[in-house]
């Protein structure tokens, strides 16, 4: 019990730097939930894609119901007619398709070869093809208009044109899951959560063991008259505890900040969330004592724990989806714990019912979560046992003529 | 003189092993990871063919105007945008699309075509969009032919899909999501040249450290040894983001645009700012050594965040909202600089964001020399 | 060679030097002896013009002292209080560092850092770097890159703490060599036997102040307190250890562990009137010794309290 007091006194000195990552995991949460719009209705709308319409001939009856028809199946973003500003907006996706209507076009309408809109877009994309194919609809239906009505006033022929084209195909919504789909800033959360419980629980196991293995300190804790057994325990016990709470404190975290949101989420896909996340620190506290036994100063500590927390994640789909990682990437991952964890998140989030076929992805990624635990956790011991031999525990010792 | 100081300086920045991590190696390791990462980001929204189902009942095998219009969408090639599947029953396309095997699924209704789905997305909003053409068009020729009946031969231009645009280009290089991560990653390590400013300070300052009191005290002038070992730590963190850069251009095939000099120069200029911030938070604040670091790490993230580091495109909002914000924050200007040599054809912008950096770092650096100046303390 | 006259430094409320005034000749040992906190290294740091101070004059060579007087400080040496070395540069590259700010020509630097190094007893270490160096080698090596451009004027600031017995004895002998080759040194340490060993003249602080100054035979001099006398003795009844008391010259007795101890004052003859007054009570007594007075002896006469906190 001594040796799990001195642990918590120890963590005690250490809260600073734990708060700093919490507030800045937290930082970051608010960030992503702040980008991402939550779907409060559950039945099919129209995707919206931004579009800028430049118009450098003359404002008429035809651009204006191009716009007003655009409009109603896209979002305008009225950007200035400069080159670089155009540049910008195509770069950073304020805008996905931009269509320039040139000089002489409207004129050039009723002769046999019209000039042709400019339009510019990131070349091959879902938007683009979408809003290119309003557009030349637009147009085509107009162009028809033109030819066949006989001296119609180009208002009212525009206005034909748009009743025509406001038709639309009814579109019915199925549901498969019963409840309300989970909310999406808690699903990003907990994809995110796997770096932060990585990192805090590494740093809280290192801290402790950091301050232990100081070579003195060493020979002063093998040298009290408590049993080896006893004193491993207090360790131990300290990191279950901490680990424990660092979960609990993020899982508490997690369900507070999307607390408005989630209120109608089946209860069942939290609690399996929590439990994903539970078996997780589990893996993580394997690998902080792991890793412990090759951290040698507080230097290399923060830089272990950043390095490992962030190539783990960042190759297990915590902060780019997973289906967004080359296959051999993804190949690589399905070695790593957080592929596993993300998979889980990723299975739970979509679930659409609770019947065990469903849900067997979802459990079998639980098991190999353990399965890397325990084996992780049987590595370090062994290692543990191995560098406890009193010849190895203090060659770090130095002395006046060592190199 | 100058080889002692300058060589000396340039050894023990190469043997700080913590400092060398964090500016040599942490970058390289977060390239690599957003080089894997976002390997398949630009072509999440390319349009790939779109899967649907299409319930076979008796209005579905009448209808041969609709089979065309949805074969020739369908059929193999470039064009190819649906890939049909047909379902004897609704049940069954209701399953395949439980399992996430098509998008939606079309029943052919009342002379309508119904379309079902279980959630919204591009590729749902563009078989609607499909449905609805067909629909518009059936409907606009009714309408035209009951006007005007001998109109027949301009219709069939209603379904020869004549395209009234034409694609052109904005720049040589296409936008990319991906890039901008890397010049905001460069934008952080230039800024990172701040713990070599704050390492040379703080070692010339006898109020900082005693090896600051033991140079103080030597008979070497002043201005050289401080400008020496400046220039040291400069060339270090010039070296440490070549390093980089090759690494992200020659390893990672990262597009810089053709003009490779400029990109040099904007690192130069990026490493001189850091080093000039770093000696100023070194020179001017009087905290510990930690909460300096700290200070220095915070405001380069900050910083960083804001030049498009964590999420990208934010510098573009930040630009557009609170354009001083932007024009003021040093890792975007290093960032955009990065974005004007890609991008653009014309300079002026380039050199625009070169002419705040420069200013920022002769600020700074002014500053700093305001408070080296001093070299006797209240207290120590 | 180093002159201060009425030096005031103050912290914020708190005096650290009160009208601190010292003469260091040319060729001599300086020691300056105090307490920690007594304001020794803030007289240094004074005396070099790291810090600002209130009032007085400093002048060095009989030149005013002042942060570019590059002429003044080419000749002065420096071992500041904690270790000043870079971490990350080899022990010949450090002292080549510290040497070559003094030394600009490296042809005419070379002999001196091998000197040093020879000097500091580092020559197996010179391919260290300082983190591999135990405490004493150290020290040593924050001594050689104080020493290497063999300045006229050295201080050396505690340069002994936290430094072994062996290493101890070999860095004072070092300073002895180094006065030995024509530098002034001004040594502060808060060991009393250091200085009394070492230095040709002492100044005693405390508070900011100095208390005393003066060669050792010159201090003890300036006490009440002459030579310590113990005798070993089995028995001692109180009556005569009162006789022992009431003597005139002597200051206090005490007996103790078969041990009576006794202070006695300066130029009296203590020693005979109580050996004749322990044999007129017939008292038998084994081993006699008597010590002269230390250096603690004078500050605890002086301040009232013990020079080692």
């Amino acid at each position: 019990m001594k040796v799990f007091k001195a642990c918590l006194l120890i963590m005690k000195r250490h809260k600073g730097q734990i708060l700093i990552y919490l507030i800045i995991f937290m930082g970051i949460f608010v960030v992503i939930s702040a980008f991402m719009s939550t779907k409060i209705t559950p039945d099919f709308s129209e995707t919206k894609p931004e579009f800028t319409v430049i118009n450098r001939d003359k404002e008429t009856a035809f651009t204006e119901g191009l716009r007003g028809f655009l409009s109603n199946h896209g979002t305008e973003v009225i950007l200035d007619d400069k080159k670089d500003v155009l540049q910008d907006a195509m770069f950073y996706h304020a805008t996905e398709y931009i269509l320039i209507i040139p000089e002489g076009f409207d004129a050039s309408l009723a002769t046999e070869t019209p000039i042709s809109l400019e339009m510019a877009a990131v070349p091959g994309t879902g938007d683009s093809y979408y809003l290119d194919n309003l557009v030349n609809q637009y147009w085509s239906f107009i162009n028809t208009y033109q030819k066949t009505g006989s001296q119609m006033d180009d208002e009212v022929l525009v206005s034909k044109a748009l009743e025509s084209l406001s038709l639309e195909t009814s579109v019915e919504t199925m549901r498969f899951s019963t409840g309300q789909p989970m909310d999406d800033a808690y699903y990003a959360y907990n994809r995110v959560q796997s770096y932060i419980l990585l990192v805090l629980i590494l740093l809280c196991v290192s801290s402790v063991t950091l301050s232990f293995k100081r070579p003195e300190l060493q020979m002063r804790n093998l040298c009290a008259p408590t049993t080896v057994r006893a004193k491993n325990f207090g360790q131990f016990l300290y990191c279950g505890v901490v680990s424990l709470f660092v979960w609990l404190l993020l899982s508490v975290m997690g369900i507070i900040l999307s607390a408005g949101r989630l209120a109608g989420t089946d209860w069942r896909l939290i609690g399996l969330m929590l439990l994903n996340s539970f078996l997780f620190s589990v893996t993580s506290l394997a690998i902080s004592m792991l890793v412990s036994h090759f951290i040698k100063n507080p230097n290399t500590q923060n830089a272990f724990a950043n390095f490992l927390g962030l190539a783990l994640s960042f190759l297990g789909g915590a902060f780019v989806p997973l289906e967004f990682l080359s296959q051999s990437i993804q190949a690589f991952s399905r070695f790593t714990p957080v592929y596993w964890y993300s998979k889980a998140v990723t299975g739970i989030y979509s679930l659409t019912s609770l019947d065990r076929a469903s849900l067997r992805p979802i459990w079998q990624a639980f098991g190999i979560e353990l399965a890397f635990a325990a084996a992780i956790l049987c590595v370090s011991l062994a290692l543990g046992k191995y560098k406890s031999r009193a010849e190895n525990s203090f060659g770090s010792i130095r002395t006046e003529l060592d190199s | 003189m100058f080889i002692n100081i300058f060589g000396k300086r340039i050894r023990a920045a190469l043997r700080n092993w913590s400092t060398l991590i964090w500016t040599w190696i942490f970058p390289i390791m977060m390239a690599t990871l957003f080089y894997f990462a976002f390997s398949a980001l630009d072509e999440a929204d390319l349009l790939t063919v779109i899967p649907i189902g299409i319930v076979d009942n008796q209005e579905y095998g009448e209808d041969t105007a609709f089979r065309s219009a949805l074969g020739s969408l369908s059929a193999d090639g470039d064009d190819k945008l649906f890939e049909a599947t047909i379902y004897p029953s609704a049940e069954d396309a209701g399953k395949a699309l439980e399992n996430q095997d098509i998008d939606g699924y079309i029943t052919l209704e009342n002379a309508a075509p119904n379309l079902t789905v279980s959630g919204s997305g591009l590729n749902q909003t563009i078989i609607k969009s499909f449905l609805d053409q067909y629909s518009q068009t059936k409907h606009a020729i009714t309408s035209i032919l009951a006007e005007n009946p001998g109109a027949v031969s301009e219709i069939s231009e209603l379904f020869n899909r004549e395209s009234f645009t034409k694609e052109i280009s904005l720049t040589q290089n296409p936008p990319s999501q991906t890039i901008n991560y890397f010049y905001a990653l460069l934008a952080m390590v230039c800024m990172y040249g701040a713990f070599q400013g704050h390492e040379s300070v703080s070692y010339l300052q006898a109020n900082l450290s005693p090896l600051g009191a033991r140079r103080t005290l030597s008979p070497a002038k002043r201005l050289p040894m401080v400008v020496y070992d400046l220039l040291a730590s400069f060339v270090v963190h010039v070296l440490c983001l070549m390093m980089l850069v090759a690494y992200i251009v020659l390893v990672l095939g990262v597009d810089f645009g053709s003009n490779l000099w400029m990109v040099i120069l904007t690192c130069g200029l990026g490493s001189l700012l850091g080093i000039a911030f770093g000696a100023l938070i070194s020179a001017v604040t009087k905290f510990k050594e930690n909460i300096k670091v700290a200070l220095i790490i915070t405001i380069t993230m900050i910083c960083s965040y804001g030049a498009g580091l964590m999420v990208s495109g934010i510098n573009y909002t930040i630009a557009r909202t609170l354009p001083v914000l932007s024009w003021l924050n040093p890792a975007a200007r290093i960032a955009d600089s990065f974005y004007c040599l890609y991008y653009y054809d014309n300079l002026s912008k380039y050199f625009l964001n070169l002419g705040i950096l420069a200013a920022m770092t002769f600020t700074m650096f002014t500053i700093t020399a305001f408070f080296l100046r001093r070299q006797r303390y209240e207290s120590i | 060679m180093i002159k201060v006259k009425n030096l005031v430094k103050r912290y914020g409320s708190l005096v650290a030097l009160d009208h601190f005034n010292l003469e260091v000749r040319d060729g001599e040992i300086f020691g300056l002896l105090g307490p920690n906190g007594s304001g020794k290294t803030t007289a240094i740091n004074c005396m070099l013009s790291l810090l600002k101070y209130d009032k007085g004059e400093i002048s060095l060579f009989q030149e005013p002292m002042s942060p570019t007087n590059y002429e003044s400080k080419r000749k002065i040496g420096i071992v500041p209080q904690n270790v000043a070395v870079f971490n990350e540069l080899t022990v010949y590259e450090n002292i080549d560092y510290f040497c070559g700010l003094y030394v600009p020509e490296k042809s005419k630097r070379r002999p001196l850092v091998e000197e040093a190094i020879e000097f500091a007893g580092l020559k197996e270490y010179r391919k260290f770097l300082p983190k591999k160096l135990s405490g004493g080698l150290i020290r040593r090596l924050n001594i050689a890159c104080g020493i290497a451009h063999k300045p006229r004027l050295i201080f050396l600031d505690e340069p002994t703490v936290a430094v072994d017995p062996q290493s101890r004895n070999s860095i004072l002998e070092g300073i002895k060599a180094l006065n030995a080759g024509g530098a002034t040194i001004v040594y502060t340490s808060h060991y009393m036997e250091e200085v009394e060993q070492l230095c040709s003249r002492i100044m005693i602080m405390d508070k900011g102040r100095q208390i005393a100054t003066g060669t050792k035979e010159e201090l003890t001099a300036m006490i009440n307190t002459g030579e310590k006398l113990t005798v070993e003795i089995y028995s001692l009844p109180l009556r005569v250890l009162d006789q022992i008391r009431s003597l005139e010259d002597v200051i206090k007795a005490e007996y103790s562990d078969s041990h009576l101890s006794a202070e006695c004052k300066t130029g009296g003859h203590a020693i005979i009137e109580v050996l004749d007054l322990l044999r007129q009570n017939n008292l038998k007594f084994g081993l006699i010794y008597s010590e002269p007075p230390t250096l603690n002896d004078v500050f605890l006469e002086i301040t009232g309290k013990q020079l080692r906190d």
